[in-house]
């Protein structure tokens, strides 16, 4: 009996074109938006490139050792800083103004650094070339102190690029890119606008919403098999959908990580939980299928947001003040799912989400199945 | 008056989602757009300050000298503690850049005259490497820990180093922006109006489109037109219907910015933030008629709704600067009536006397829209009707 409903199920969610169209359409255009939105941002305003650079050369020979430290910051290798050019104050100024450069460099009474606006690329370069002056000016004071031709090389040497004073570790081998949230969101909002289906599919088993309700009522299959059925037809669409969306995002190019395996689990349990609170929502009784849809949106919505979908930030916030909050979100849940699979190297974390997803699914459906079973209709 | 009556009830029941728009821009302007504009001019370079967190474990007087250093170059911060996730997490969302660790012996090491790999035993950064914050916040700390080994190294006591460095560090180099870095200062209207776009997009589209829809069923169309309800009658009410609610729209929205922004909005500028709204609303009715005679049911308008406010609020520089987006983007941003709304509030951010053409330009561009939805939201319903009739 299972199979028999699940079957008829399926080819009636699949024969609505409309819904199923949308469904698939929704979270690849949405994707692609947002790719062609930010897609590379991070990689064009966040991480370092070689910075080019033009020198205007107004007062020859005086910026010897300092051209040298240019040269040096320009050679070829994975340690170039800078890509310098050469030019007329007057071609450096254009330069500048038409972006081809983000710093100019005079090399006049004094060295001065044009930049062209406040950024922290602009930052790095003057950190950078104020390391120089203030390297000459350390070494001239230790001479003057009387430090030893050999004491002065040493320091020459440190201070042009020896072996750092620092260790740096990174946290992660996984992608940092802060825009990968908006991605998560997507999969966490067409997850839970699966719940618009299972609205529907939960109303036409109400006998008090339709002609097919009652008549599903008198079939002799019981309530939970049928339940049951449904659920399953609208996991595999639901799951098939987010498989196609999640193929197409790594297609795009956004850094998702390797784990599939993981990210399979996670679209598994989102759609779980989408469809469960489209089921809760449309067990309720006496209310049309138009109120219904009507909540699962604002739930759908507000969640989604919550999980950063507008803007990245306000899941942070909300971890910081009510973390609680995070816990039973399953917008959350899911984008913390796909956050820790990128970037964490323990399984832990990725786990204790998809446990809370289970544990959310598990209860909205219990409290459905309980709802819908004690439905009794006196009169219809 | 009865369409126009049973329009209003319809309409009473999406409210709910109205509310949960007016919500969500709530709390993404107020809660975190506005309080991050800087409402100051730009007028000359100012560095930027990475966010950082440091655990000193050596709480040495070298030790508080470097974190006073850096504490002045940048912005320190505290974070929960220095475990690998809670750093890692803080890192992600950006709410450090570097976190700094100082072990025990550190200033030992530096009055040893330690080499370098023996004093990068006691001082770890971590952070997100290869990254701009990254490597800005790495040099200034590389920086100072090279000379004050240098100057421990020449024989320097601790005090007297960390002296010479924090003397030598003094020098600057002459900074200057060009003349096109200066910036006019930041309106807060400016995103007031921005995020409106993408309420306004998306609320009129799924609290009128449902509305339109009923009136589109076979079977209610049907009834109206036996009826001795005239069918001009009909679209007129519901014209006003739909025209009306814009206005609520409007209204409420420009209520709140008139309280909010108090004496901003009268003056000639206000009134032309205003008036880019009010086309811009007569935009998003005509995508909710536009979207009416596309979708059937309640959650396909929801879903079209969604798609079409978020894309082209991501396209056309709401949710992203417009500086930051391609040309390529930029390119198709000029096909989306988002893209026309927010160059007119970028003009209007700076002195746009001279600009009037231009705003003149970008509301007639809206004007185009709405009559380009109109009509295809007109060519719709004819086919619709007559594949009915079929």
């Amino acid at each position: 009996m299972f199979f028999h409903n699940y079957r008829y199920a399926l080819q009636s969610i699949l024969r609505k074109k409309s819904s199923l169209i949308w469904t698939l359409l929704f979270p690849i255009a949405l994707a692609t938006f947002m790719y062609l939105s930010f897609g590379e941002l991070y990689e064009t305003e966040e991480r370092l490139s070689i910075i080019p650079v033009a020198v205007v050369s107004e007062n020859e020979g005086a910026y010897g050792e300092f051209d040298a430290f240019l040269e040096a910051l320009s050679a070829e290798g994975d340690d170039q800083l800078l890509y310098v050019r050469r030019l007329s104050r007057d071609e450096a100024e254009k330069a500048l103004a038409d972006e081809t450069v983000r710093g100019v460099i005079i090399e006049g009474e004094e060295l001065t650094l044009w930049l062209r606006e406040n950024s922290v690329e602009g930052t790095v370069l003057k950190t950078v070339l104020e390391q120089y002056l203030q390297s000459e000016a350390f070494v001239r004071g230790l001479a003057a102190s009387g430090a030893t031709p050999q004491e002065l090389l040493a320091a020459v040497e440190a201070l042009t690029g020896g072996e750092p004073y620092y260790t740096e570790t990174s946290t992660s081998d996984g992608s940092q890119d802060l825009y990968n949230n908006f991605f998560y969101a997507i999969f966490a909002m067409s997850c839970l606008f699966a719940s618009f289906t299972a609205v529907v599919r939960t109303s036409k088993l109400q006998a008090n919403l339709g002609a097919l309700g009652m008549r599903r009522q008198l079939s002799p299959a019981g309530r939970m098999t049928m339940v049951g059925a449904e659920f399953a037809a609208m996991l595999t669409v639901q799951f098939a959908a987010e498989l196609l969306t999640l193929g197409y995002m790594l297609l795009l190019g956004v850094e998702m990580g390797e784990r599939y395996l993981g990210m399979f689990a996670v679209l598994f349990l989102g759609s779980c939980v989408g469809i469960a609170q489209g089921i809760i929502i449309g067990s309720i009784p006496r209310l049309s299928e138009d109120a219904k849809t009507g909540i699962c949106v604002s739930i759908s919505m507000l969640l989604s947001c919550m999980a950063d979908l507008v803007a990245v930030g306000i899941k942070g916030l909300i971890e910081r003040s009510v973390p609680f909050l995070n816990r039973i979100n399953p917008a959350a849940l899911l984008t913390d799912a796909f956050y820790a699979l990128n970037c964490y190297d323990t399984p832990k974390r990725f786990l204790t989400d998809l446990g809370l997803l289970a544990a959310i699914t598990a209860l909205l459906l219990g409290v459905s199945g309980f709802v819908l079973r004690r439905n009794r209709y006196a009169s219809l | 008056m009865q369409v126009f009556k049973v329009y209003f009830q319809i309409l009473r029941r999406h409210v709910g989602q109205i509310f949960l728009y007016v919500g969500i821009f709530a709390v993404i302007v107020f809660g975190f757009i506005l309080p991050s504009v800087d409402t100051n001019p730009v007028e000359s370079f100012t560095a930027k300050k990475c966010l950082f967190a440091v655990f000193d474990s050596d709480k040495s007087e070298a030790s508080r000298a470097l974190i006073g250093w850096l504490s002045e170059k940048h912005e320190p911060t505290e974070i929960a503690n220095d475990r690998e996730a809670t750093v890692q997490d803080a890192l992600y969302n950006r709410n450090v850049y570097g976190v700094l660790r100082i072990s025990e012996g550190y200033e030992a090491a530096l009055a040893a005259g330690a080499s370098a790999g023996e004093l990068a035993k006691r001082v770890e950064l971590l952070t997100v490497p290869g990254t701009l914050t990254g490597e800005l916040f790495a040099t200034d700390l590389n920086r100072y820990l090279t000379l004050a080994a240098l100057s421990c190294r020449s024989g320097a006591s601790v005090t007297e180093a960390l002296a010479a460095t924090e003397d030598a560090l003094q020098i600057s180099l002459k900074t200057e922006l060009s003349r096109e870095g200066a910036e006019s200062a930041q309106s807060k209207l400016y995103y007031f109006f921005s995020y409106l776009s993408y309420v306004f997009a998306v609320m009129s589209v799924v609290s009128i489109a449902p509305v339109l829809n009923v009136f589109r069923k076979p079977e209610v169309h049907t009834r109206i037109s036996c009826s001795s309800y005239p069918f001009h009658r009909m679209n007129w009410e519901l014209l006003l219907g739909v025209f009306l609610t814009g206005l609520f729209f409007l209204a409420f929205f420009g209520g709140w910015a008139g309280i909010v922004f108090g004496g901003e909005l009268l003056c000639a500028r206000g009134a032309l933030y205003l008036l880019n709204l009010l086309l811009y609303l007569a935009v998003g009715l005509a995508l909710a008629y536009l979207v009416s005679q596309l979708a059937t049911t309640q959650d396909t308008i929801n879903m079209i709704a969604n798609t079409i406010s978020l894309g082209m609020s991501f396209l056309c520089g709401v949710f992203v600067p417009m500086k930051y987006l391609g040309d390529t983007v930029l390119a198709i941003a000029h096909f989306l009536p988002a893209y026309w709304y927010q160059k007119t509030l970028m003009l209007l951010q700076e002195d746009y006397s001279g600009e009037m053409g231009t705003i003149c330009g970008n509301f007639a561009m809206l004007v185009l829209f709405v009559a380009a939805f109109v009509a295809a939201g007109l060519v719709a319903a004819r086919q619709k009707s007559l594949r009915q009739l079929a």
